[in-house]
């Protein structure tokens, strides 16, 4: 199937940087970017170039897919739920 | 120097970091979400080239008053608006910013040049307008072109994206 240009684009950066204590200036420095960007790229406003989903990817030590995504992420809770059926 | 007189100057050096002026001239203020200021400068300029072009008689400083107005205004909007100056270091999502909403100004420059041109002339032809009033009328023309072009961008970018929560 072929994917148009204004698909959305998935992304769990607020849940990393959460996870990780990181605020949106901290993350912004690390991956020399404006605060603002990583503002928009969280609500889906921005598509990262390859390169800032690297950068990005690599301050979380996490493949950049675990981030960035085309199809939804599925809902915490509901990773949860399905792991703790599986266990 | 008394201390009362040391607080009070160092009152006065922080009263200049308010104003945002040290900040501008050091390219470090924050670029905000400008929505209402560019279609304010951009209604009156427009209104007043409507005047222009509807009383082109003794009335028609009203007209390039309006548009002077708008042009005013319009020229505020690169300062505090949310994009980057060319000289100024811009990453990469303001770098896009910059390019789209500076692409859709020229375009609408373009276009306003492009009809403003073609109706004087056509009305030089027509001899609806004396060559003095074809002069005027491009000359409202340049400047609502140049209020267009410091306009139109900021207004692009700011209805473009949502202001942010931390933005104020």
């Amino acid at each position: 199937m072929v994917r148009g240009l204004n698909e959305i684009m998935h992304n769990r950066i607020a849940v990393f940087r959460a996870e990780h204590g990181l605020s949106r200036r901290q993350l912004a420095e690390a991956v020399d970017v404006n605060p603002q960007t990583i503002g928009y790229l969280e609500r889906g406003d921005y598509k990262p170039s390859l390169e800032l989903a690297l950068k990005v990817a690599a301050v979380f030590c996490v493949p950049v897919e675990l981030l960035f995504s085309l199809t939804p992420f599925e809902a915490i809770g509901a990773s949860l739920r399905r792991i703790g059926v599986e266990q | 120097m008394s201390n009362r007189q040391h607080r009070f100057l160092a009152w006065l050096d922080q009263s200049v970091m308010w104003t945002g002026v040290p900040a501008m001239a050091a390219g470090t203020q924050r670029k905000r979400h400008l929505r209402w200021p560019p279609v304010v400068a951009l209604v009156v300029a427009s209104a007043g080239l409507f005047w222009c072009v509807l009383n082109p008689d003794r009335s028609y400083w009203i007209g390039y008053a309006l548009i002077m107005v708008g042009f005013f205004i319009a020229n505020l909007m690169p300062i505090w608006g949310p994009l980057r100056r060319f000289s100024e270091r811009a990453d990469e999502f303001e770098r896009q910013q910059r390019r789209d909403s500076f692409l859709v100004g020229l375009a609408t420059v373009v276009v306003a040049g492009f009809a403003g041109i073609w109706l004087t002339v056509g009305l030089l032809a027509m001899q609806v307008w004396s060559a003095l009033v074809a002069q005027q009328e491009l000359t409202a023309l340049a400047f609502y072109m140049m209020a267009l072009f410091s306009a139109v961008p900021t207004l692009h970018a700011s209805w473009h994206t949502r202001p942010l929560n931390d933005e104020g």
